[in-house]
């Protein structure tokens, strides 16, 4: 399944697996492709915006308090053909997220698979 | 030149009725879903550099630059707006074929109405194009182009660029765009490739505004992400 993932989402970075210029919106350099975390945590804030979107997490910390992570998916365009709408995370929504870490350690990365109070699971890449 | 292709070039309603649909919604093939159905990218070459493009873009490489412009919302131009990971939208009206790109909320303007290339045209992002009708194939002729416009990161291509397109319905609901890139001096031969484009009647463009929440811009040639939080308006 992660290998499958990258794939994919290696796919999307270069925008053709073919020889076409090989043109999308960014690098994704600055994440670790090869690790894979997952944190539990209250949404805060969802940015249902181009070119990315960002979910926004407060996540309990092991002193009591909670401190936030940010994770970066694809865009609304390309999610909302795809089982996503705006309002699939409302602040206060206790959710799951699994991501690839960015490597400079910062909290977050870019989110693979949410999955939601209910138990669905939506992926960022599928 | 007016006049100058025969058939029908879609000059009047009447005609373009009589031509091959190609107005609608597409998404390039190897990410689409649906009635239209996915297809495997083609397997197309990789260009082929001159010596001295080459070397360019050894250059580039040697500086490990991990992003391009594309990062701060510069749109890629010719030919690269052609295979973005968002859908297109083909409009066939009388003396003009309009391709809008999702991706960068690009528009190309194809004049369909037997015009020639100014002699002397602004270089521009999506170029000068041209076009007429073959029988059933759309012929896509764009020079013009802006250094910006990218053929390939990190190889400069000349003023002498030049993309020819071929459009064609190669299955009901299938658009095939055969491109051909030539620039002497910068690729020891011409580019093809071919694109497949699956159409959607059930998707609308949507907005694509890059600069609304960038968080990627790129700066000393390192791709980062900017994770400061910014509460929604």
């Amino acid at each position: 399944m992660k290998a499958r993932l990258i794939t994919a989402f290696a796919a999307l970075a270069l925008a053709s697996a073919g020889a076409a210029p090989a043109l999308a919106h960014h690098s994704f350099a600055m994440f670790d492709f090869q690790a894979s975390k997952t944190v539990t945590g209250t949404v805060e804030q969802f940015d249902w915006t181009n070119p990315h979107t960002f979910i926004w997490l407060q996540v309990p910390t092991a002193s009591g308090g909670t401190e936030r992570f940010g994770f970066e998916g694809m865009s609304p365009n390309y999610l909302g053909r795809r089982g996503w709408s705006k309002s699939t995370l409302k602040p206060g929504d206790k959710v799951t997220v699994s991501y690839h870490p960015l490597k400079d350690g910062s909290k977050g990365g870019t989110y693979q698979k949410v999955t939601l109070p209910d138990g669905k699971e939506l992926m960022n890449i599928g | 030149m007016a006049g100058a292709y025969p058939g029908n070039q879609g000059a009047s309603w009447a005609d373009i009725a009589k031509l091959p649909q190609i107005n609608g919604i597409y998404e390039t093939a190897r990410m689409s879903r649906g009635t239209a159905g996915n297809r495997p990218p083609a397997r197309d070459l990789p260009p082929e550099f001159t010596p001295q493009a080459q070397g360019e873009l050894a250059a580039y490489k040697a500086k490990g630059n991990q992003d391009t412009d594309a990062a701060n919302c510069l749109p890629p131009g010719m030919p690269g707006v052609m295979t973005q990971p968002y859908p297109i939208q083909v409009l066939v009206t009388p003396g003009e074929v309009t391709i809008i790109q999702e991706a960068y909320m690009q528009v190309r303007h194809v004049h369909t109405d037997g015009r020639d290339h100014p002699a002397d045209p602004d270089l521009t992002f999506n170029g000068d194009s041209i076009g007429h009708w073959e029988g059933d194939t759309l012929v896509v002729d764009t020079v013009g182009l802006a250094p910006q416009a990218v053929l390939q990161t990190g190889v400069t291509h000349s003023k002498n660029e030049h993309i020819v397109e071929r459009f064609r319905l190669s299955e009901p609901n299938m658009l095939e765009i055969k491109t051909r890139i030539e620039d002497p001096g910068v690729l020891a031969k011409p580019w093809e490739t071919t694109g497949l484009f699956a159409r959607h009647p059930e998707y609308s463009l949507a907005e694509y505004i890059c600069e609304q929440n960038n968080r990627n811009s790129f700066e000393n040639g390192k791709a980062g992400l900017n994770l400061e939080f910014k509460k929604a308006p």
